[in-house]
């Protein structure tokens, strides 16, 4: 059972209770900008989209990370896979920030990587979405599967258009 | 008879090949060569190391676990002097002689040495690229009241900034009019400059060369082309690196500035790839065949090598020329062509300034394609900046808005202020 994030374009009203609740709960603060799950809004097209790391498989910040600082492990609670920043070892290169290519790694005040770390599987953007946007479901639910598939037919049309 | 597959190099390419060739599971030979006698570490990390913000076991990757999980052979401590492409042979300084199936070149590469120079101060110049050129800086900064690091480019102001302290006088000599002329614009470098200028005590020199370098009083004293002179304990050259390829015979195998490379990798030798700081294949921006000797280049092409060995057929979608980093605080980064030559006729650069907050962001065009981006200070978008520059599209959004950063062209709007150029 793999449990992620799963977001819900059509319910998300832009409000950012996800932003402030993130932020508040790795930095003791309400502050949308030291928050690792950002909303953007494009007001005249009714639409608000949040974003936050997928926990890619084959991920790229873990793949360049220069000191080895960026590993999966399972979230012992949830069994979720999750990405994570190893404080101790990151030095705050700001590599993985070239090479997210969603923004979704960056290098915050205390000089190491700040990523999603999915709240030690009880993620509060989840818990505190007024809307029921945002989803903390697991595979067994098929969301992943059908993500998955809808993602590779995308990724071949995209490629027949090129 | 499992195929051999050997390695010569230990770092970023090579790792990554022996891993892209185990994930494939093929259950080949894998045998690595290389000069340092020690695991693989982090290049990226040693100024990390130098300014004390991490110990030197920090700097490693791997230990000799890691080599056994994955079933490699390790050859450490030997370098390779010669390859026979038609036997398909190594020749090796201890005399030994390796046989491969196919062969991977990823020695990097490494400091350029100043030439011109008497031959015992040459000697005694500091360059950082591995460990022990870390560990020599930092053993004879100790005790050194005046540091000149002869180069403006990244590993220069990085080894300035961490050797800055008080009582230490730090001078960098750029023999360019700019800090990080391989990288960025003159007018970022500009503000980088005041930035190092106004917040630590090293000073910058522009447009100077060194004619010659004597010792003196216990320590140097360096002349430069304007007669001005310097007194120096410590020296310190950063002027770019040079592929580790003098085992390759060009005879053998096709060499320009480095080892030319197809998209696959492949060398123009039979079963020898290359891959990393030596290898010259196609950048993805320019079409050109050119050296990017940057770490996440080296870690791509790597992957794709080794599973090439492996029996895939990869292609490698080009290499982009790119660095990130942070300046005595501020960070820098640069992606792409950010500094068009030939004819620019079609190149258009769409420009943020903001000095109240010190930032400063421009994107560069070419027939309305993103090719390039510098950023300073605000730099939190710079991955999807690049995705958008790999892949070859615009960014969502106005131009203007995504050279201003995420959120700041409200801001600017707001506060009534017309940052955009």
């Amino acid at each position: 059972m793999t449990q992620m994030i799963v977001i819900d374009i059509g319910k998300c009203t832009g409000c950012g209770t996800c932003e402030l609740m993130c932020s508040f709960r790795h930095h003791g603060e309400f502050n949308p900008r030291k928050a690792r799950i950002h909303k953007t809004v494009f007001l005249y097209d009714e639409l608000a989209v949040p974003v936050v790391c997928s926990q890619c498989e084959d991920a790229w910040c873990e793949r360049i990370c220069p000191a080895g600082a960026i590993a999966h492990t399972i979230e012992p609670t949830s069994g979720a896979a999750v990405l994570k920043v190893d404080e101790q070892i990151c030095v705050g290169c700001k590599m993985c920030m070239l090479a997210c290519p969603f923004g979704n790694i960056a290098v915050g005040a205390k000089g190491h990587a700040e990523k999603c770390d999915l709240c030690d599987g009880d993620p509060q953007c989840v818990k505190f979405c007024p809307r029921g946007a945002l989803h903390f479901a697991d595979s067994e639910r098929g969301e992943g599967e059908k993500r998955r598939k809808l993602a590779t037919a995308l990724a071949a049309s995209y490629k027949e258009s090129e | 008879m499992p195929r051999r597959l050997l390695i010569l190099g230990n770092s970023a390419a090579a790792l990554a090949a022996a891993g892209a060739i185990r994930a494939r599971g093929g259950g080949e030979r894998i045998t690595m060569v290389s000069r340092e006698p020690c695991s693989a570490y982090s290049p990226v990390l040693t100024t990390y190391y130098l300014r004390g913000q991490i110990p030197a076991s920090a700097l490693y990757l791997c230990d000799a676990g890691s080599y056994r999980e994955r079933d490699i052979e390790c050859r450490f401590g030997v370098a390779a002097v010669a390859l026979d492409t038609e036997a398909q042979t190594v020749l090796l300084d201890d005399g030994g002689r390796l046989s491969y199936d196919a062969l991977l070149l990823a020695t990097g590469a490494r400091a350029r040495r100043l030439e011109g120079l008497d031959a015992v101060v040459a000697a005694e110049i500091c360059y950082l690229r591995t460990i022990d050129d870390a560990r020599r800086i930092r053993e004879r900064a100790d005790g050194a009241g005046r540091v000149v690091i002869l180069g403006g480019g990244l590993v220069s102001l990085q080894v300035a900034s961490a050797v800055a302290a008080p009582g230490r006088q730090v001078t960098c000599v750029v023999a360019s009019r700019q800090v990080l002329s391989q990288n960025i614009d003159a007018e970022c470098a500009e503000l980088i400059r005041a930035h190092i200028e106004g917040t630590t005590g090293i000073a910058l020199h522009f447009g100077a060369d060194v004619t010659q370098i004597v010792r003196a009083n216990g320590g140097y004293r360096v002349c430069l082309d304007s007669g001005e002179e310097l007194a120096a304990d410590l020296l310190v050259a950063g002027k770019g690196v040079v592929p580790n390829i003098d085992y390759v015979d060009r005879r053998q195998i096709a060499v320009e500035r480095g080892i030319l490379v197809d998209d696959q990798l492949r060398t123009s030798a039979e079963n020898v790839y290359a891959a990393g700081d030596l290898a010259q294949g196609r950048n993805r921006l320019t079409g050109r065949r050119e050296l990017v000797p940057n770490w996440i280049n080296a870690c791509e092409q790597g992957r794709i090598a080794g599973a090439n060995m492996a029996g895939a057929a990869l292609s490698f979608a080009g290499s982009v020329a790119e660095n990130i980093t942070t300046l005595c605080g501020l960070p820098v980064a640069s992606v792409g062509v950010t500094r068009p030559d030939g004819d620019n006729a079609d190149v258009r650069e769409v420009r943020y300034r903001d000095d109240e907050r010190g930032v400063y962001r421009k994107l560069i065009l070419r027939d309305d394609r993103l090719i390039g981006a510098v950023l300073l200070r605000d730099i939190g978008d710079v991955g999807v900046i690049r995705s958008a520059i790999v892949g070859g599209r615009l960014p969502q959004g106005s131009l203007q808005h995504v050279a201003a950063g995420p959120a700041r062209f409200a801001d600017a709007l707001v506060r009534g202020r017309r940052g955009v150029a």
